[in-house]
């Protein structure tokens, strides 16, 4: 355990914290000026992809073909924007399925894919760079996107920033849910909650 | 075969104490943290009571959650970094203990993983973890948390794992512990 002048410097700390942090009124991340929005959404469902409400099945193992159950969001053009929403993978038989994107309206295509493969690794499609291990079967997790249109796309996964990403300008928008990635296969659910997004 | 976990009275009033405590050994307030760099959050805790087979550590960025589990650790474990942090939050963290008996999973070898089964003889379990024992070492940790009323369960192991010994706890959480609220600089 930690030695007498650790343990006086830790309390110190927490009640300085305590006196002097006021909860926010928003749990946004990043420096202020942060504006909650509610852009629009449409359902999209392909091949053997199914919505109900904030839950997105890919009830199909074919490892071809278009298979989605996702929601698309409204595009957004310049600022900064950001997600948070929460996921838990309740099954997965398949593998390389994509839980979160940032889509490129102008170039276009996917600019940012969160996929999960079978065992838990969360990872960037694109670059293919490890994030987490935390996407196991029944495990919640947080993600964090904060994006600033032409200059980086930032990806936080329960509260620790994992992934940095240079991004162009031009018009975006998010996406969440299940989707085949093309080197991907079903099955998959997964279940979406406490989504929210802010402006700046 | 569970609903809705009982919290004990004291649970509730260990929240609704201040968060300044001149005692930092305070079993009634086992966890305490500290900002150690502007983006880093480092956690411990004490928990000596007997029976405890590991704790659950929660994270939130309002007071009111939701909260999210970090991690599921073993007994033996007593610290956590929570490491590069999202700058200029405030940051809740919760540990709740669980306890539970284990039981040994029959395996099955899968082409790219492996899957356990076994039989759900428990009441009242939050939950089934999935344990294990890497080679050469002599201690269980949780790899999985599995739903209630569930009997099998795929895992695709990393390579040192292939080999290694599992078991399946049936947990219920206990009290959550006091709340540390810490805020990110940069």
């Amino acid at each position: 355990m930690p030695l007498p002048l650790r343990t006086v410097t830790v309390t110190t700390a927490l009640c300085a914290t305590s006196l002097l942090a006021a909860p926010q009124a928003f749990a946004e991340v990043e420096p202020g000026g942060w504006r909650s929005v509610s852009p629009s959404f449409n359902v999209q469902e392909r091949g053997c992809g199914q919505v109900d409400g904030l839950t997105f099945r890919l009830t199909c193992s074919t490892a071809s073909g278009d298979q989605r159950a996702e929601r698309r969001y409204a595009t957004y053009t310049g600022g900064t924007r950001q997600f948070e929403g929460r996921f838990r993978i309740t099954s997965l038989s398949g593998t390389r399925i994509s839980l979160k994107q940032t889509f490129n309206d102008s170039a276009p295509g996917p600019y940012f894919m969160l996929a999960v493969e079978r065992g838990g690794r969360l990872y960037a499609v694109h670059g293919g760079a490890t994030l987490s291990n935390a996407g196991t079967v029944g495990a919640t997790v947080r993600v964090n996107t904060v994006h600033q249109v032409g200059v980086e796309h930032r990806t936080y996964i329960n509260g620790s920033l994992k992934h940095r990403y240079a991004s162009p300008g031009g018009s975006f928008y998010d996406k969440f849910g299940a989707y085949r990635t093309n080197s991907g296969s079903g099955q998959a659910t997964v279940e979406w909650s406490d989504i929210r997004f802010w402006r700046k | 075969m569970r609903g809705k976990v009982p919290i004990a009275v004291s649970a509730a009033l260990v929240l609704a104490l201040p968060a300044c405590s001149a005692d930092a050994t305070d079993p009634e307030r086992p966890l305490r943290g500290v900002l150690t760099t502007p983006t880093d959050i480092d956690l411990d805790w004490q928990d000596t009571r007997p029976g405890i087979a590991g704790h659950v550590l929660e994270f939130a960025t309002e007071e009111s959650g939701p909260y999210t589990v970090l991690r599921y650790l073993a007994p033996h474990v007593t610290s956590y970094r929570h490491p590069d942090l999202l700058p200029h939050t405030t940051f809740h963290y919760r540990l709740r203990s669980y306890r539970g008996p284990t039981v040994r999973p029959a395996r099955t070898d899968l082409a790219d993983g492996l899957r356990f089964t076994w039989t759900d003889d428990s009441p009242d379990e939050d939950g089934f973890l999935l344990e294990i024992r890497k080679k050469d070492s002599h201690r269980y940790d949780p790899v999985a948390v599995v739903p209630p009323d569930t009997e099998t369960t795929d895992f695709v192991p990393l390579p040192d794992e292939r080999h290694a010994g599992y078991r399946i706890r049936a947990f219920v959480l206990g009290e959550q512990s006091n709340v540390v609220r810490l805020t990110t600089g940069e």
